[in-house]
């Protein structure tokens, strides 16, 4: 079981969270060619180790985060949330 | 919120037993919505309305209002507050969810059957709020002093509420 840090929430087990996929894809401009798009939507890294990813809290807060995790260990190294306006105000918050 | 329709009006509520409350209660539920750029107004605006000492804290409710998401207030009775349309939205949802209170010495022991929170004082005390899952459906509890309000889809609450109760049976 892994246990994510939510930033609003707190601890909560992987049950609430939706598994995202890659988050560290870019992707092209609408107008790029088909090759960037095949490389953007299909094209994966199969990382040994630290790998950041998008989960989202769907029982919980709702929101789209942004987690680093270990594919060794699955240790969690941080976790942030996606949306940077929300993140923000939350981390403003939580630092408060 | 008018005509309201119980969804649980089927049910063998209120439940009592020697260690255990559970009833039906009808609130208004309205979602408001702020824009990131506008939270810290709207966190204002909405302490302002609710008459609250300060702002709310993430997963934390007082009064009648709870923050169950960054952006995200649900406000439990009527009328709504008066907001910004540029700062908020303010959507009436008290249709969608069914709710009950649960009280009683064994509320506890009841909900830590159904949902993988910590329950403790330590960790969830009054005013605190969690939305998580109670049999793979997405609920909302909130600690109210001793009293814990769940919410509920209304669509799943009684399947909910049944299961609820059968376990009430065993405490």
């Amino acid at each position: 079981m892994i246990r994510i840090n939510c930033p609003f929430c707190g601890p909560r087990d992987q049950v609430e969270f939706s598994y995202g996929g890659d988050g560290s894809i870019v992707y092209p401009p609408l107008d790029a060619d088909a090759t960037a798009w095949h490389d953007a939507v299909h094209q994966r890294e199969n990382i040994r180790g630290l790998q950041v990813e998008t989960w989202q809290h769907v029982y919980g807060c709702r929101q789209w985060l942004k987690v680093e995790r270990s594919t060794v260990d699955h240790t969690i190294h941080s976790v942030r949330l996606a949306h940077d306006g929300a993140a923000m105000a939350v981390e403003a918050e939580n630092g408060r | 919120m008018d005509n309201f329709v119980s969804a649980l009006a089927s049910m063998a509520l209120p439940f009592k037993s020697e260690r255990l409350h559970i009833r039906e209660v009808q609130c208004a539920n309205y979602l408001i919505s702020a824009w990131a750029a506008s939270l810290g107004e709207v966190q204002q605006q909405i302490a302002v309305q609710a008459g609250l000492d300060q702002p709310l804290a993430p997963n934390m409710g007082a009064g009648s209002v709870l923050r169950v998401e960054p952006l995200k207030y649900w406000w439990l009775q009527a009328p709504a507050p008066t907001l910004e349309p540029a700062a908020a939205t303010v959507l009436d949802q008290s249709h969608s969810k069914a709710v009950v209170i649960i009280e009683g010495e064994a509320s506890k022991d009841l909900l830590n059957r159904c949902i993988p929170i910590d329950l403790r004082d330590s960790a969830f005390n009054d005013g605190a709020l969690a939305s998580t899952v109670f049999h793979h459906v997405g609920v909302t509890v909130w600690r109210q002093a001793d009293v814990f309000w769940l919410f509920m889809p209304r669509t799943y609450a009684q399947f909910l509420t049944e299961s609820l109760l059968e376990i009430a049976q065993s405490l």
